[in-house]
């Protein structure tokens, strides 16, 4: 199971990280450029990034992958940014959590349903 | 208003709204990293301590920001008439845990009406004053009394409890914001100031009369819709 994560913030991608635990093969980005293909089972992409939006990310692998699933994994809130992420196909919208136990949470609901369901 | 005045106003409402983005974004995520990191160390290691004090930091930060955000939200107003039993009830609901943890008795004097105003601002008005009655509390049995009476030009509504009162002198410095004048509880200092907001939106009027070691009595008014 080969998993596309595109997280700037070092925490984040670290907890993401130990939660998805070892069965995944992790590939991290943490500003979605210089990324090659998009070539993967799954796509965790946050929306606030370094050099390029979530948004644009998300708008540009759509182009050239209907297919991959995309969990948008965030902070935000915002009615306008889950409204952008549905527009650009983006296959679930999570926000992220305040504090370790409920984010990991996050991260086991991710693994369970988009990489569990995927292997069996 | 002048045009250009509109403008002006629409133009720093903008400002404004994208400064709360940044502060509910890139503000909250330092806030985060030092939290879930803290809790993952604190869960291989239990006796950490000065880690725990850490996380309170962080957690009080986040509920400044958030009150912060909620206020900077009641600058959305769409009023309708709004059942103010209804919405007291809901408040009520939400705050049970705490009213039974205080033991507190809470007493509806008057058959509470139907008023124009929006229905988040009068939630968030019975919710800030409930909740500081149930906050700054003495020793004794807790009581809190809300009546409502209908006057020649307005409803004047009362929330009068048996707490620990203010001084004199901090009674009408309570509605600015970030204004605490006690160190028993945490708070944010922000709740009488959404209060004061949301009155001064409809041209109403809140105040305290309160005596010190005796118990405080809100006042607010909500004119009739015209």
């Amino acid at each position: 199971m080969r998993v596309l994560l595109i997280e700037d913030n070092l925490s984040d991608i670290r907890l993401i990280e130990r939660g998805l635990g070892r069965q995944v093969k992790l590939t991290v980005s943490q500003d979605g450029k210089n990324i090659t293909s998009f070539d993967y089972d799954l796509i965790i992409l946050d929306l606030n990034l370094p050099y390029r939006s979530g948004f644009e990310i998300l708008e540009d692998i759509r182009t050239v992958c209907k297919c991959v699933p995309i969990v948008v994994f965030t902070t935000s809130s915002n009615k306008r940014d889950i409204e952008n992420c549905c527009k650009y196909k983006a296959n679930a919208y999570l926000i992220k959590p305040y504090g370790y136990a409920k984010f990991m949470e996050s991260v086991k609901y991710i693994y369970r349903f988009w990489v569990k369901n995927a292997i069996m | 208003m002048t045009v250009d005045l509109e403008e002006l106003v629409c133009a720093l409402n903008k400002e404004l709204d994208t400064i709360s983005y940044v502060i509910g974004h890139d503000f909250q995520q330092p806030l985060r990293t030092i939290k879930n990191l803290s809790e993952m160390i604190l869960e291989k290691d239990a006796d950490l301590d000065t880690l725990r004090t850490v996380i309170r930091a962080a957690d009080w930060m986040h509920e400044l920001i958030q009150s912060l955000l909620d206020f900077r939200k009641l600058s959305i107003n769409n009023p309708k008439e709004v059942n103010t039993h209804e919405v007291l009830e809901l408040v009520l609901n939400n705050l049970n845990f705490k009213i039974k943890e205080e033991n507190a008795g809470i007493i509806i004097h008057s058959t509470l009406p139907v008023v124009f105003i929006d229905e988040f601002h009068l939630y968030s008005l019975f919710q800030n004053l409930v909740e500081n009655a149930l906050k700054y509390r003495r020793e004794a049995a807790l009581l809190i009394e809300i009546s409502c009476v209908a006057r020649q030009d307005d409803y004047f509504f009362t929330i009068e409890d048996n707490g620990l009162g203010i001084e004199k002198g901090n009674q009408e410095k309570i509605f600015g914001i970030f204004k605490r004048f006690c160190s028993i509880e945490n708070g944010t200092g922000i709740g009488l100031a959404e209060c004061k907001r949301i009155i001064d939106s409809i041209n109403g009027s809140i105040w305290v009369e309160s005596v010190l070691g005796v118990g405080s009595e809100f006042n607010f008014t909500i004119p009739y819709k015209k």
